[in-house]
């Protein structure tokens, strides 16, 4: 039973009410998977520290040729965000496709990060952008990788109990040079987790010449989000095309480790769905990058 | 790859509780001034028999639908009505109502015959008023007859009771009437298959129903669309997944129905064929219309693969592996990688 | 610090004061404390939208909703939607449409459709089917209420053209 539920109008009074309860209180924002950890205790917590009242918070703009995303930014304002449609589509897309409206509506971006899913899907879309993540403690502040954030055995590396994700920020994908995707499959069409999602995006220096970078994650396909290392290894300096990208698919579906799972189901199938849809998101963020995309 | 097919489902059902008894009664009351009191013990669950049983009162007894005060499933006061189950409820307590109404409007009838001078076979009731089939200009306000059985001390209040005639089926062979009456259907399904994936959408339904006669056609369509949402369900995701006698998925985060998303347009076509035994010719809608759903679309997928397949739910996995096997290149196993 | 007991926030435009618990959910507020029962739990877990209401102009499970989220915000529950004598529009529209079978989602529905319908005035079948998707509903096959949801914002915009005359 809780003891006490915080509303700190600031992030130093935030960080302090942690400090003060010592590993007793915890970071709540929009609560969506929280609140119902909390319900069947698999997370304790005496105190919760609400920071959804920090407005700085909640934001999404470009700011020094980065896109800079506020942790307690929503599903919701991601996915209707025009300048993400326009600079990372693959990323509003990946919001959109998170539960349904009532939880894009109150779950929120550093809240889909520190919970750590393996197939948090808007995370997954921040792992391909290459995110980096301001976290703060009243140590400091500190920028690390996304990926850093992830604990290899799965799980946050953040500490919920002192530190705070305040803010995400990557390059945008910039017209003609760089191209991005995200697609997942479910049990069905809304409000489902993914069966595998991937989210991809290529980087190329002069239209249809090599790639110079790519990075393909997907998920859940291991204990965190997963990189297909081999696959973007494979792309980097070749030049695009059914070749390059069925030869990454093929070995991105070699690197990923599913597990047989009845929910979800066989590994085989899902090694099989990871080579079709990353051959997919490929195929996609290629005509991004070329311009004809859709998506773009 | 995507590949679109159709498919067909038929099916035919009974009517009620198997080759038993199945009875269920009504009380019905009309008051001096026309209003209606319907007692049944029906449980109405959404399906919409409150409305249902009261229309065929209002019929039987002339009056607007809104005259009829029904109270339903209260076992402190109504009469057993049997289980809202088999489908039977507008069948079997329709033809119960319909009894009860003709009961209590039986004294008005021997009034009325004897006011006008007719037969009582020739009286009719509609619009409040009573009056011979051959010459409804002679009518007789309903109110005014009421009041003359009142002056007589007579009560219009009846009970009405019905029971399909079925026989109990011989343990040897299986024989007998199982059912009064049967219900006909058949369902239509266009889907798309995405041949890489094994992801199927359903992308249209059209579902024709003999339903006797529709009391209420929108409550008839509205099972027909319900129904088909629960079909298509059981064909492509639900599931209890069992472990040990354990239910590995007793909740809708893992046990999925079918969403707004999942749902395609559902075109219901009533068919009308009048069943005689049925109350204005009713028989049941409520289970039908998500029997031949599944069948519909699992032949659509075959259609559109030419494999068919026989297990429910049909999962992109299944689909996708049988899928590989028909191009020789094997389906997927559990347990075959080391992770 | 807003540790203390009392909460303070709009409920149906009405300001409410009410003591809670810090581990007290929306729902069981509403519900046990405030007697407002026509907020529905189905799931309790987020997945099935019976509970849904609004919250800021949004829709939000109040299953999963802390109850000192909604301080000093704005809730509307489906009393405060319309009452029996004035029906609001989406409700003339599910009942007329047939939309309403059990009743249960029928809550959670006409608050997903009125956040919508605040939003998005005029929504084509794609975006009414996005917006509802949270919510199910096991009876009608959601073929009723996609109906009533258009009917709905019909009569909300012929009412609107009517005042503006």
């Amino acid at each position: 039973m809780l003891e006490a539920y915080y509303k700190p109008a600031s992030l130093e009074e935030a960080l302090s009410i942690l400090d003060d309860f010592a590993g007793r209180a915890r970071v709540i924002a929009g609560g969506t998977d929280l609140v119902l950890q909390l319900m069947h205790k698999e997370v304790a917590a005496d105190v919760l520290v609400d920071i959804s009242g920090l407005r700085q918070l909640r934001k999404i703009r470009e700011e020094n040729g980065r896109i800079v995303i506020g942790a307690l930014s929503t599903h919701t304002d991601l996915s209707e965000s025009s300048l993400l449609q326009e600079k990372a589509p693959l990323l509003s897309a990946a919001a959109g496709s998170v539960g349904s409206l009532q939880i894009r509506n109150v779950g929120t971006v550093g809240g889909n990060i520190v919970n750590a899913q393996p197939a948090a899907d808007t995370a997954v879309a921040l792992l391909a952008l290459d995110a980096t993540a301001k976290v703060v403690s009243l140590s400091g502040e500190k920028q690390v990788l996304l990926e850093e954030l992830y604990s290899p055995l799965g799980g946050s590396n953040l500490n919920p109990c002192r530190e705070i994700l305040t803010e995400i920020s990557f390059a945008p994908l910039s017209k003609s040079k760089a191209g991005g995707a995200f697609v997942r499959l479910a049990r069905r069409k809304a409000v489902a987790l993914p069966v595998l999602n991937v989210a991809v995006v290529i980087h190329s220096e002069e239209a249809k010449g090599a790639l110079t970078d790519a990075r393909i994650v997907m998920g859940p396909v291991a204990l965190t989000p997963f990189r297909a290392r081999k696959a973007e290894q494979v792309l980097r300096g070749s030049f695009p095309g059914e070749e390059s990208f069925c030869r990454a698919a093929g070995l991105a579906a070699d690197e990923a480790r599913p597990r047989d799972s009845r929910f979800r189901g066989s590994a085989a199938y899902r090694k099989e769905l990871a080579r079709v849809m990353v051959l997919r998101a490929l195929t996609i963020a290629q005509s991004n990058l070329d311009g004809q995309g859709v998506n773009r | 790859m995507k590949k679109r097919g159709w498919g067909l489902g038929c099916m035919w059902y009974g009517i009620g509780n198997t080759g038993m008894p199945n009875p269920s009664g009504a009380f019905v009351e009309l008051l001096d001034d026309a209003t209606v009191i319907l007692l049944t013990g029906c449980a109405d669950i959404g399906q919409g028999s409150n409305t249902a049983l009261a229309q065929i009162v209002a019929e039987e007894l002339g009056v607007a639908l809104e005259m009829v005060k029904v109270v339903s499933a209260d076992t402190g006061v109504t009469p057993d009505a049997g289980a809202t189950s088999a489908s039977r409820q507008t069948y079997i307590s329709g033809n119960a109502v319909r009894k009860a109404a003709e009961t209590a409007k039986k004294p008005l009838k021997e009034k009325a015959a004897a006011l006008l001078k007719v037969a009582e076979e020739q009286i009719e009731f509609r619009d409040y008023k009573i009056f011979p089939s051959f010459d409804p200009k002679c009518a007789l306000p309903l109110k005014n007859v009421i009041r003359e059985c009142r002056r007589d001390g007579l009560l219009t209040l009846g009970h009405g009771s019905f029971n399909p005639d079925t026989a109990e089926l011989d343990k040897e062979s299986g024989r007998g009437i199982p059912y009064a009456t049967y219900a006909f259907a058949t369902q239509w399904a266009e889907v798309e298959v995405d041949t890489e994936t094994g992801e199927v959408t359903v992308l249209k339904i059209v579902a024709a129903h003999d339903v006797g006669k529709a009391i209420n056609p929108k409550a008839v369509e509205g099972q027909i669309e319900g129904g088909c949402s629960m079909g298509l369900g059981y064909a492509l995701m639900e599931e209890v997944i069992l472990e040990k006698g354990m239910i590995l998925n007793p909740g809708l985060s893992n046990y999925l129905i079918p969403t707004f998303k999942d749902m395609p347009e559902i075109i219901s076509l009533i068919v009308e064929e009048e069943e005689e035994t049925g109350p204005f010719g009713a028989k049941g809608v409520g289970e039908p219309p998500l029997i031949p759903t599944a069948p519909a679309i699992l032949n659509a997928v075959s259609n559109a693969l030419g494999i068919h397949f026989t297990e429910l739910p049909l999962t992109p996995e299944k689909i996708l592996s049988a899928l590989h096997e028909k191009n020789n290149k094997g389906a997927f196993q559990e347990g075959d990688l080391d992770a | 610090m807003s540790k203390g007991k009392e909460l303070s926030f709009t409920l149906n435009n009405k300001p409410v004061t009410v003591e809670v618990e810090p581990h007290t959910i929306l729902l069981d507020l509403l519900r046990e404390k405030l007697g407002l029962t026509g907020t529905k739990r189905g799931c309790g877990e987020g997945e099935c939208g019976a509970c849904t209401v609004i919250v800021n102009n949004e829709a939000v499970n109040a299953c999963l909703y802390p109850a000192w989220k909604v301080e000093n915000c704005s809730v509307l529950t489906v009393e405060g939607l319309g009452s029996e004598e004035n029906l609001h529009p989406l409700q003339e529209a599910f009942l007329e449409t047939g939309a309403v079978q059990c009743g249960f989602c029928t809550p959670g529905m006409l608050m997903s459709s009125y956040a919508l319908l605040q939003k998005t005035p005029d929504p084509d079948d794609d975006e009414i089917k996005t917006a509802l998707a949270g919510n199910l509903c096991r009876c009608t096959g959601y073929v009723k209420i996609l109906e009533a949801v258009k009917k709905a914002a019909y009569k909300m915009k012929q009412s609107e053209v009517n005042e503006e005359k």
